[in-house]
């Protein structure tokens, strides 16, 4: 019998994130933001995270790609020319390395941030405060992943609710549109802030803040391959860096 | 009596295992209906699908005979008014006035005839005294009646109504039994999706109960 898959400890993850996410900001060549994509999604598939979503949310994020890589390829002009019109340079070798250098970068931290969905948020706060963050500062951040979901489910119900009231928006001039955007903002915006208040509320009731140190139900301890994971993302990450910003002093 | 909802045989499933099996019926376009079960038995989802919010995995929603699929879904929303559980999620304007009005005039409706439609339906519903009360400061009751009020005022044929009388109490029931009364007085049917047997009673002439995935017509 195959043994049962245990993720890694969340202070793992959270350091995985973290200096894959940071690297693939600072990166700026092509090459090394390939790699940094390739250890991504090696990292995925040994934690058996499907490759499917992914893709998914790349999909969902398509039209953000092709704008970003339009305005890259518009703002770094330089190198052959593809396509010009009159004096601006419209699409050249530099603009559209820079744009695939925006679309790797989008990618990576896609992907990275997949590897979060092996722990729960519970277990991701315990990470951070094992990590000597300060648990009211933990909390929210719990707290902000809790709400981005949250926040899109209302997004899509109030783009439901709207077309519900016989409103078509392909059919509406583009200015219209844009101001039916700043209705459905409403919905979302109260609905978060009503929420917001009565989280503090229960928090405050449970007495949050009204100690300076509180008790944990679980307190994991790394495991040795936690270590080794541990070990193996500072080192790797230390070792990138120095080659990196190394190749470019010389 | 046209029927104006059908549902063949209608099948769904969130997961692998299903929450309605074989379901079907109909619905008249002046009905009124009780849509009762117990907790996760599927009403909302029901309800859902009669809006072609979801996709049945078998079987067929008809809107007026035509597949509710193929409605795109501002008509779905003319031909059927729904009322959410939570009201606050169809509130999008600063006023309780231009939420009833809001549906009309991005459909290009004359300034005039809004304002008379906005008029009539806050007399409707009792809403003139918050006309122009920013509408996530009204009370549940309120909210509700101007979310129906909203609904309504685009003339839909049929209206479904998610838990209307959640948070409510016995005089605000009283109060929407009597707006749902004034709906069904101008021709228009409902769903009642509802755990409130005597609400339901008092405002349905059917009960569909279901249970198990499936839905039986039973009395009250």
């Amino acid at each position: 019998m195959s043994k049962a898959f245990s993720p890694p400890d969340s202070r793992v993850l959270i350091m995985l994130v973290f200096s894959l996410s940071a690297m693939a900001i600072a990166f700026t060549d092509i090459f090394w933001l390939s790699g940094l994509l390739l250890v991504s999604l090696l990292a995925l598939a040994a934690t058996r995270i499907s490759l499917w979503r992914l893709v998914r949310r790349l999909r969902r994020f398509r039209w953000l790609f092709f704008i970003l890589a339009v305005i890259q390829s518009l703002t770094h002009p330089g190198g052959q020319v593809f396509l010009q019109w009159g004096e601006t340079v419209l699409v050249s070798s530099h603009g559209l390395l820079a744009a695939v250098s925006v679309m790797l970068r989008i990618t990576i931290i896609l992907a990275v941030v997949l590897l979060f969905t092996l722990r729960d948020s519970q277990q991701l706060v315990v990470g951070l405060v094992q990590m000597k963050v300060p648990y009211p500062l933990a909390y929210m951040v719990l707290l902000e992943i809790r709400f981005i979901p949250v926040l899109g489910e209302d997004f899509t119900d109030a783009l439901l609710a709207i077309q519900l009231r016989g409103i078509d928006m392909k059919a509406i001039p583009l200015g219209a549109r844009f101001r039916l955007y700043t209705n459905i903002l409403l919905p979302v915006v109260a609905g978060a802030l009503i929420r917001a208040r009565r989280i503090a509320t229960a928090m405050d009731a449970r007495a949050f803040r009204a100690y300076t140190r509180r008790t944990w139900l679980d307190w994991p301890r790394l495991t040795p391959g936690d270590w080794v994971l541990l070990g193996g993302s500072v080192a790797g990450t230390a070792i990138a860096c120095v080659f990196y910003y190394g190749g470019m002093i010389l | 009596m046209s029927e104006f909802i059908v549902a063949k045989s209608v099948s769904f499933a969130y997961g692998p295992s299903p929450v309605i099996e074989q379901v079907s019926f109909s619905l008249a376009a002046n009905d009124r209906v009780a849509l009762m079960g117990d907790n996760g038995s599927g009403k909302t989802t029901m309800g859902k699908l009669f809006m072609g919010m979801l996709k049945p995995s078998h079987g067929q929603v008809l809107l007026e005979g035509r597949d509710v699929a193929q409605w795109p879904m501002s008509q779905r929303g003319e031909k059927i008014g729904y009322v959410f559980q939570n009201p606050e999620k169809q509130l999008f304007c600063s006023s309780a006035g231009q939420e009833i009005g809001f549906g009309l005039t991005y459909r290009g409706m004359d300034k005039q005839e809004v304002a008379k439609r906005v008029d009539e339906m806050l007399e409707l519903f009792e809403l003139n005294h918050c006309r122009e009360n920013f509408p996530f400061n009204l009370s549940q009751g309120e909210k509700q009646r101007l979310v129906l009020a909203a609904v309504m005022a685009l003339q839909p044929g049929f209206v479904i109504l998610d838990e209307p009388t959640t948070g409510l109490d016995a005089r605000r029931k009283q109060v929407l039994s009597e707006m749902l009364g004034r709906v069904a007085d101008l021709g228009v049917g409902y769903v009642l999706i509802s755990h409130d047997q005597e609400f339901c009673k008092k405002l349905c002439r059917r009960l569909l109960v279901m249970e198990g995935g499936r839905c039986d017509e039973q009395s009250f």
